[in-house]
């Protein structure tokens, strides 16, 4: 005998929608299996019965008398209602995205898994197209991050300003004396809001906002000492690799 | 020896006119003619307005407005055998507005979820239907409501995949897939006994 149908396979019989062959090997499955009869008729006595609507005998009358009372030109304050909903609902957006952060940089890869969405917020909106983003002095940075990995990865966060100085986020960095590792990741946890939020004194000029991941920990000072003025124009970044640090960069513009 | 039966084609018997003969009436004007049609089509619009909308008085207000806006569009009504799909199409716009504003309505506090009422029981056999009848009911409800609605439209209210395509305005495939699966569900959350 053959295995026995799944439910679905059942149900596209009841509803007639098998093929005459796979109807005919069902038929004929079914010929020796009682188990498959049962469910067969089950599913038939449930497709003739789904209940029919409560009885409503004044459900006719009542449309009537109200088609009496109906007039096509009257103003039906519900048509009120309905306009003023949809421009609340149409302020509400409009307010969503005058007001809405900045734009949201995503980088992926690196040491293996993480998935970074740092948020410029700024004072001014600006259309999310344009490439390099256009931030306010005294713009914040926040960020969080979806952690996809199966094996430990240390995240950096930070941005480079126009004399290639390094404004910290992840870590938190204020205290040259000290010489924090990036953030630890290892799929404990698969969002993560970073609490830091960055405010860099940056001047006025290009920001570089950098996302960096490694498969080992790395020091704020073993990346500072990498970075600065370049050949390059890149402050350096091109370096970390060597520290197997992977970056993916993003440009802000810090307005005057 | 019995009377010879007379042919069944010489046997008038009244008919009913059919939803589009009707509906030409309507569209003159014909206020009874629309009454018919009302009754000839409230339980299916009520059954799957109340599929959309878990409020009975609610479900019940939206099915009239879905004849009041049959009403007012009559002019719009094509003659081509498919009232039942122009109205279930209607009742879909309304029903699922409707349901947007109680959910908005819920969601700021100002409606309460309404108590659906227990069915009558009044007899023994009716007493059976009635919990058979309410343990399907749960079921369905159970189910995702597009689930639920594919249902109705295809096996209570007999439409084929087309015509369902039509009202919800989906894939036919799509509709089919939803049944089939829902209809194997259905099975596993009504006991076979239930049924019996």
């Amino acid at each position: 005998m053959s295995p026995c149908p799944e439910p679905v396979v059942l149900a596209r019989w009841v509803d007639g929608e098998l093929t005459l062959n796979d109807a005919a090997a069902l038929a004929r499955h079914a010929g020796q299996c009682a188990a498959c009869r049962a469910r067969q008729a089950h599913l038939m006595a449930l497709r003739a019965s789904l209940p029919s609507a409560h009885e409503d005998a004044a459900f006719v009358g009542d449309v009537m008398a109200r088609l009496d009372r109906w007039d096509p030109n009257h103003w039906d304050p519900k048509h009120l209602v309905r306009w003023l909903s949809l421009a609340a609902v149409v302020a509400v957006v409009i307010a969503v995205v005058a007001t809405r952060p900045h734009g949201e940089l995503v980088a992926r890869g690196g040491g293996g898994g993480l998935e970074v969405a740092a948020t410029v917020e700024a004072a001014t909106r600006q259309a999310l197209a344009d490439e390099v983003i256009r931030v306010a002095p005294g713009f914040a940075i926040t960020a969080r991050v979806i952690d996809r990995t199966t094996t430990p990865s240390w995240l950096m966060v930070f941005g480079v300003d126009a004399r290639c100085e390094v404004h910290w986020l992840v870590p938190a960095w204020d205290d040259a004396t000290s010489d924090p590792v990036g953030r630890r990741f290892a799929g404990e946890a698969p969002l993560v809001e970073l609490p830091e939020g960055l405010r860099p004194d940056a001047p006025p000029g290009p920001f570089t906002l950098v996302v960096a991941t490694s498969d080992a920990p790395r020091s704020v000072h073993a990346v500072e000492a990498l970075l600065g003025p370049s050949a390059d124009d890149r402050c350096g970044l091109g370096r970390l690799a060597a520290l197997g640090i992977h970056t993916t960069t993003h440009p802000l513009e810090v307005s005057r | 020896m019995s009377e010879p039966r007379p042919h069944p084609r010489l046997v008038a018997t009244p008919t009913e006119p059919s939803d589009d003969a009707l509906f030409a009436l309507v569209q003159a004007g014909d206020r009874q003619a629309f009454a018919r049609l009302v009754a000839r089509h409230e339980a299916a619009i009520r059954r799957f307005v109340a599929v959309t909308i878990n409020d009975r008085e609610a479900a019940r207000d939206v099915a009239q407005e879905v004849f009041i806006l049959a009403w007012d569009q009559r002019a719009r009504y094509r003659p081509e055998g498919r009232l039942r799909v122009w109205l279930l199409a209607l009742a879909k716009n309304l029903a699922r507005r409707e349901r947007r504003r109680l959910t908005i309505r819920r969601w700021l506090g100002l409606e309460h979820v309404a108590e659906v009422a227990a069915p009558i029981k009044d007899s023994d056999e009716v007493l059976v239907d009635a919990e058979r009848d309410a343990v399907v009911r749960a079921s369905l409800g159970r189910l995702p409501p597009k689930m639920h609605e594919a249902l109705v439209l295809r096996y209570a209210d007999e439409l084929d995949y087309d015509q369902m395509a039509e009202v919800l305005g989906e894939n036919a495939s799509t509709l089919r897939s939803r049944v089939h699966y829902g209809l194997a569900k259905l099975g596993l959350l009504v006991p076979e006994e239930v049924m019996r």
